[in-house]
């Protein structure tokens, strides 16, 4: 069963028009060079002649952009799966985020470690989350 | 009098930098714990401080001001920050 032509031109229509909608983040930069992968891939194919020196040329250059995607693409995954939070990002957000850093005003950046309460001895025991 | 209050805010969409949250505690000295959690040492009342907070935040981020009994506490922070809840002003 297949669509009849005038639904398929309403269908590409609408994935060329306005409708689809890449997100921020990994997932949606991978979408997108993914495209332009594909477009590689058909400008490629368009190109190739009668001639074996260019043909070697365009599908061997292919041919590299496509491990070198794959590489970056591994990478960028990983990257996510380990920090979902940072992944999510763009750049100046990025920033943004690592610039988090306690503070007391008037003093610089605090890096020490943190610490309990020095003034307080540390309760083996909440006596009073026991009701006692 | 002084006290100590607790400043929290939830923000629903985009995030209003800190230094300019930070430039409304002109008159209190300050301490930021978390990302949008700070607490500091003022003469003002949490309405006030919120109600300044409300006009650099968007109309839907929360805002939560409380006074808090500093000498009832616990926790786990920055040994500088410690030493501030101790001496306020230096």
């Amino acid at each position: 069963m297949s669509a009849d032509p005038p639904q398929m031109q309403e269908i590409f229509r609408q994935l060329g028009g306005r409708r689809v909608k890449l997100g921020q983040g990994v997932v949606g930069k991978t979408s997108r060079a993914t495209l332009a992968l594909f477009g590689l891939w058909a400008i490629i194919f368009c190109r190739l002649s009668d001639s074996p020196l260019l043909d070697t040329v365009l599908l061997g250059g292919g041919v590299i952009c496509t491990c070198a995607y794959g590489w970056w693409v591994h990478r960028t995954q990983r990257f996510a799966a380990e920090n979902p939070g940072l992944a999510l990002m763009e750049g100046a957000q990025l920033l943004e985020y690592q610039k988090w850093e306690a503070g007391i005003k008037g003093l610089p950046a605090l890096n020490s470690p943190i610490i309990p309460d020095p003034e307080k001895s540390q309760p083996l025991i909440d006596a009073e989350s026991q009701g006692a | 009098m002084h006290k100590f209050l607790h400043v929290a805010i939830g923000f629903a969409e985009k995030e209003v930098g800190f230094e300019q949250i930070q430039k409304l505690f002109v008159e209190a000295g300050w301490a930021r714990y978390a990302p949008n959690c700070w607490l500091i040492h003022t003469t003002e009342s949490p309405t006030s401080v919120a109600n300044r907070i409300r006009n650099v935040c968007a109309q839907n981020d929360s805002i939560f001001v409380c006074e808090v009994n500093i000498d009832n506490r616990y926790g786990y922070l920055q040994k500088e920050i410690w030493n501030w809840l101790e001496s306020p002003t230096g």
